[in-house]
């Protein structure tokens, strides 16, 4: 056992946990936290990958923004703290169910799969210089999505104003 | 470590986010879910890019996480809205549409 496995053992433990943590909690502020961690988690595991530009942009995207929108969301919402009397679950046995079945259909189809054993088999080589070679990948070949993902942030946050705007006569 | 590790614990979070979106009452609770689900894709894409020593996955996980970002926005709006309109932040409450 090296120590590349025990530190990926350790980080997917936790990530394990804090995804639980955050499907099972009570509170719902609590819950958002919680998935701020696993998705910390998740950027340490993308840094064992090699990929620290996306670990970055990860912690930077997710961790940062996406967690305080949600959380800034839920202190604006006029319900906030009002939900400790009622139950939070609804529906517990068949959502269990259904993502254990889930889980096991992708595991098995997984584990016949002779291309993803041979994928598993090969060592992955190390690249030279990753994030040059991204920056790369992103400004020449894929630079054409990249623009139309700045349109779709851009349609994003139009949608986002005009859906939230409050009507001046319900004042 | 290898791919296998990788995939299951992707598709292990992936089923917890499932779990979440399936039983929660909470609007944003389901909101959060799906960000684990989002999460989880991007998790398997990037291992097996990782496994194949390219780096084409890196590409696409950060698409899916600015789009993620987009979507976020836009339900967390959709949330504000509906709390306004139907007074509740339940998602078996919410029953504008019944006649």
């Amino acid at each position: 056992m090296s120590g590349d496995f025990i530190i990926f053992f350790i980080l997917a433990l936790s990530l394990i946990t804090t995804s639980l943590l955050t499907v099972i909690s009570r509170r719902i502020l609590r819950s958002a936290v919680f998935l701020a961690f696993s998705l910390l988690f998740t950027a340490f595991i993308y840094m064992l990958l090699g990929a620290e530009i996306l670990a970055g942009i990860q912690i930077l995207l997710y961790a940062g923004g996406v967690i305080t929108l949600i959380i800034f969301a839920l202190l604006i919402s006029e319900k906030f703290g009002t939900d400790r009397t009622e139950s939070s679950h609804h529906g517990v046995l068949p959502a269990i169910i259904a993502s254990s079945l889930l889980f096991f259909i992708l595991a098995y189809f997984t584990w016949i799969s002779p291309r993803i054993a041979s994928l598993s088999n090969s060592k992955p080589l190390k690249l030279l210089n990753p994030s040059k070679t991204l920056s790369e990948y992103l400004f020449k070949s894929w630079v054409l999505p990249l623009e139309v993902l700045s349109l779709v942030l851009l349609a994003a946050i139009i949608g986002a104003l005009i859906l939230a705007k409050r009507e001046k006569e319900e004042g | 470590m290898n791919l296998y590790h990788l995939l299951f614990l992707s598709y292990l979070i992936f089923s917890i986010g499932l779990f979440g979106v399936l039983s929660r009452r909470h609007l944003v609770g389901i909101l959060i879910g799906i960000e684990l689900m989002f999460n989880s894709a991007n998790l398997a894409i990037v291992s097996i890019s990782w496994s194949m020593g390219l780096l084409t996955g890196q590409v696409i996980a950060l698409f899916g996480i600015a789009i993620t970002a987009a979507e976020i926005a836009v339900g967390l709006a959709l949330f504000l809205l509906t709390e306004r309109l139907s007074k509740t932040v339940y998602a078996d409450k919410i029953d504008m549409m019944r006649g």
